[in-house]
C-alpha cells in the first residue's frame, strides 16, 4: 500500500513473486519398540500380582516373626543356661537312683519318681538333641536375623512392578518426550532391586536361612511339642514329689545336694523349658510359612530360599533390559 | 437354568454365612442374652477339702487328649485336694472377682522366681513349685485381643458369664483361661497391615454395614445364683491354645457370695 493514497480508493493489486519454500530437515520417524514394552508391562503386572497372590507378604512376615520370637532363646547366655539346666536334671536323676538304692525305696511309693527314673535317660537324650540342634543353628540364625528389612522385600518387588507398569504405559502410549524419564525411572528401580540383596546381606542371609530351616525342621513339629509336653509332665510330677513326700526319705551327701539343686532350681528350669516349648509351639505355623517361601522359589526354578536374592537380581536385570529395549529410537535413514 | 444357578448361589451364600457365624460371637454379645446383670464383687469361698469332697473355689488342669470325666489331670504335688488333681484357691486382696471392670495384672507381673504377683482375685497359689494367680485384663495377655470386662447375667437363678478376660499367670507365662475364648491377635503381620486392616474395618462397618469382627469364640461360663443369700457357683472349661501348655484344658470352679456394688474402676 502507498501512504499517499487517499482513503476510500481501492488497493492496487501487486503481483509479487512467490516466496521461496522454507526447507527443514525431515526428522527420521520415531520407532516405538512394542514387544519389549508389552513384555515390560506384563512383567510389571506379574511382579505386582505375584507377591499378593502367592502370599509373599504374610510368608515373609511370618518368617520375620519367627526370627524375632526365637531371639531370646538364641542368645549365648540362654543356650548356656539351658545346658546347665540339663546338667542339673541329669545329676538329679542319678542322685535319685542312688538314694533309691541306698535307702531301699520300694517301687510304687513315689509313682512320679518311678516314672522319671524309667524315662530320665530318654528325656535327657531328647532334650540334649534339641539343644544341640538349636545351638548348631545359632550362627545361621544370627545371619538370617541380620538381613536388613527382610519383611519389606515384597513391598520392594511390588513397587518395582508398579514402576515397570508405569514405564511401559508411557513407552507404549505416552508422549515421546516423557519416554526417556520413564526409562530412567525403570532403570533406577531395576538397579535398586538388583542391588538390594547385596546391600541388605540378603544373599548371605538366605543361604544361612536355608540351613537354619534345615536345622529347625526336626523339632518344629506338633508331635515334637507333644513329646516335650509329656516329658515336662513327667519332670514336673517328679520334682513335685522330690519337694514334698520324698523329703521323708533320708538323703545325705552329694546325692542330697543334687536333688536339692534340682528342687531349688526348678522354677528357673521349668521357666526355661516352658518358654522354649511355647516358642516352638507358637511358631510352627511361621516356620511352615517360611518353608513355603523356600519351596515357592523352587517352583520358579531357583534353588530354595538361597535362590531368592538371585530372583531379585534377575528381575532387576530383566526389567532394565526390557526398559532399554523399549526406549523409542529414530529409524535410520536409508 | 437361571433359577437353578440363583438357588445354588443363595444356598452357598447361606452356608457361608452360617459357617462364618457358628461358634463365635461379637465381644459383649453375652450381655445381650437376656437376664439381669450382676455388677459387683463375687466374693470367693476359699477352696477346702472335706473328706473326699473338694469345696469352695478350685482349679484342675486336664492333660491333652484327656476328658473331664476320666482325666488324666495334672497332679500338683503342692495341693492336698484329690491327690493333687485339684488345686485349691484362696480369695485375693479384693476378696474375689469384680464384674463390670478389670482387675489387671500388676507391674512387674512376676518376681525373680517366676511367681505371679497378681493377688487381687485369688491369692498366688503354688502350682508345681511356682505360684500362679489370676487377673482380668482389657487386652488379653496371651492373645493380645481386646476383651470385655467380666460380665455375669442372672436369669432366674441361672448364671451365664463372659469371663473372656480371665488370665492365669505362672512362671513368666500368661495363659488365657477365660470363657468364651478370645480370638488370637498375635499372627504375623506385614508392615502396615494392621493400619490397612483398621482402615478397611472402619470403611466396611461405616459404608458396607459389616458387623464388627468377632473377638471371642465358644461358650461362656455358666452357674447358679441364689438371689436371697447371694450364693453363687460359676464353672467353665478353657482350652489352652498356644504356648507351652497348648492342648491342656483348665477346669474352673468358683464358689462364694455375690455382693452388689458399683462398677469397678477401669484398670483396677
Amino acid at each position: 500500500m502507498l501512504a499517499s493514497e487517499a482513503p476510500g480508493e481501492p488497493l492496487v493489486v501487486l503481483d509479487l513473486p512467490s516466496a521461496p519454500p522454507v526447507t527443514r530437515a525431515v526428522a527420521a520417524p520415531v520407532r516405538r519398540p512394542k514387544v519389549p514394552a508389552v513384555a515390560l508391562l506384563v512383567f510389571g503386572v506379574l511382579l505386582v500380582v505375584g507377591p499378593i497372590a502367592g502370599g509373599l507378604f504374610s510368608k515373609v512376615a511370618s518368617g520375620k516373626q519367627m526370627i524375632d520370637r526365637f531371639a531370646p532363646h538364641m542368645e549365648v547366655d540362654a543356650l548356656a543356661r539351658y545346658r546347665t539346666d540339663l546338667v542339673t536334671l541329669r545329676q538329679a536323676a542319678g542322685a535319685v537312683d542312688t538314694i533309691y538304692t541306698q535307702q531301699g525305696v520300694a517301687p510304687g511309693r513315689f509313682p512320679g519318681l518311678d516314672a522319671y527314673r524309667g524315662q530320665a535317660d530318654a528325656i535327657d537324650r531328647r532334650a540334649s538333641t534339641l539343644l544341640d540342634r538349636v545351638t548348631r543353628a545359632e550362627p545361621d540364625y544370627r545371619r538370617t536375623a541380620d538381613i536388613g528389612g527382610f519383611d519389606r522385600i515384597p513391598f520392594l518387588v511390588v513397587l518395582f512392578g508398579i514402576v515397570a507398569i508405569y514405564g511401559s504405559c508411557v513407552l507404549l502410549f505416552g508422549a515421546r518426550r516423557r519416554a526417556r524419564p520413564a526409562v530412567a525411572l525403570v532403570l533406577l528401580a531395576s538397579a535398586a532391586l538388583a542391588v538390594y540383596p547385596f546391600v541388605s546381606d540378603l544373599h548371605r542371609g538366605t543361604t544361612a536361612g536355608q540351613r537354619m530351616l534345615h536345622s529347625f525342621a526336626p523339632f518344629m513339629k506338633h508331635s515334637e511339642v507333644r513329646q516335650l509336653q509329656d516329658d515336662f509332665v513327667v519332670l514336673v510330677t517328679a520334682v513335685g514329689e522330690l519337694d514334698t513326700s520324698f523329703r521323708a526319705v533320708p538323703q545325705t551327701g552329694p546325692p542330697a545336694a543334687d536333688v536339692a539343686a534340682l528342687v531349688d532350681g526348678w522354677p528357673k528350669i521349668s521357666s526355661d523349658l516352658a518358654s522354649l516349648v511355647g516358642t516352638i509351639n507358637d511358631n510352627i505355623g511361621n516356620f511352615n510359612a517360611l518353608g513355603d517361601l523356600n519351596t515357592l522359589t523352587r517352583r520358579v526354578g531357583v534353588s530354595g530360599l538361597q535362590g531368592f536374592p538371585w530372583l531379585l537380581v534377575g528381575a532387576g536385570v530383566l526389567g532394565a533390559t526390557l526398559a532399554v529395549a523399549a526406549t523409542p529410537r529414530r529409524r535410520k535413514e536409508t | 437354568m437361571r433359577r437353578a444357578v440363583f438357588a445354588i448361589a443363595a444356598l452357598a451364600t447361606t452356608l457361608v454365612a452360617v459357617g462364618c457365624s457358628s461358634g463365635s460371637k461379637t465381644s459383649g454379645a453375652a450381655t445381650t442374652g437376656g437376664g439381669h446383670e450382676l455388677v459387683g464383687l463375687f466374693r470367693l469361698t476359699p477352696g477346702a477339702v472335706s473328706g473326699a469332697k473338694t469345696t469352695g473355689t478350685w482349679f484342675r488342669m486336664l492333660q491333652p487328649r484327656g476328658n473331664p470325666k476320666n482325666g488324666p489331670y495334672m497332679v500338683n504335688a503342692d495341693s492336698p485336694a484329690d491327690g493333687g488333681q485339684a488345686t485349691l484357691l484362696q480369695p485375693g486382696t479384693s476378696g474375689g472377682l469384680r464384674t463390670g471392670g478389670y482387675q489387671s495384672q500388676p507391674t512387674p507381673a512376676f518376681d525373680g522366681g517366676g511367681n505371679s504377683m497378681a493377688d487381687a482375685i485369688t491369692a498366688p497359689t503354688k502350682f508345681f513349685g511356682v505360684k500362679f494367680s489370676i487377673s482380668t485384663n482389657e487386652t488379653d495377655l496371651q492373645t493380645k485381643t481386646k476383651v470385655a470386662p467380666p460380665t455375669v447375667l442372672d436369669n432366674n437363678g441361672k448364671l451365664t458369664a463372659d469371663l473372656s478376660s480371665w488370665a492365669a499367670s505362672w512362671n513368666n507365662q500368661n495363659f488365657n483361661q477365660g470363657a468364651p475364648k478370645p480370638v488370637s491377635s498375635t499372627q504375623a503381620q506385614a508392615p502396615g497391615q494392621e493400619q490397612a486392616q483398621r482402615a478397611w474395618d472402619w470403611v466396611s462397618q461405616k459404608w458396607l454395614e459389616a458387623a464388627p469382627k468377632s473377638t471371642v469364640t465358644g461358650g461362656g461360663a455358666t452357674g447358679t445364683y441364689d438371689a436371697k443369700t447371694g450364693a453363687f457357683v460359676l464353672e467353665w472349661t478353657s482350652y489352652i491354645d498356644g504356648g507351652p501348655f497348648n492342648g491342656f484344658t483348665g477346669l474352673w470352679h468358683l464358689e462364694g457370695t455375690f455382693e452388689p456394688s458399683g462398677r469397678a474402676p477401669t484398670g483396677a
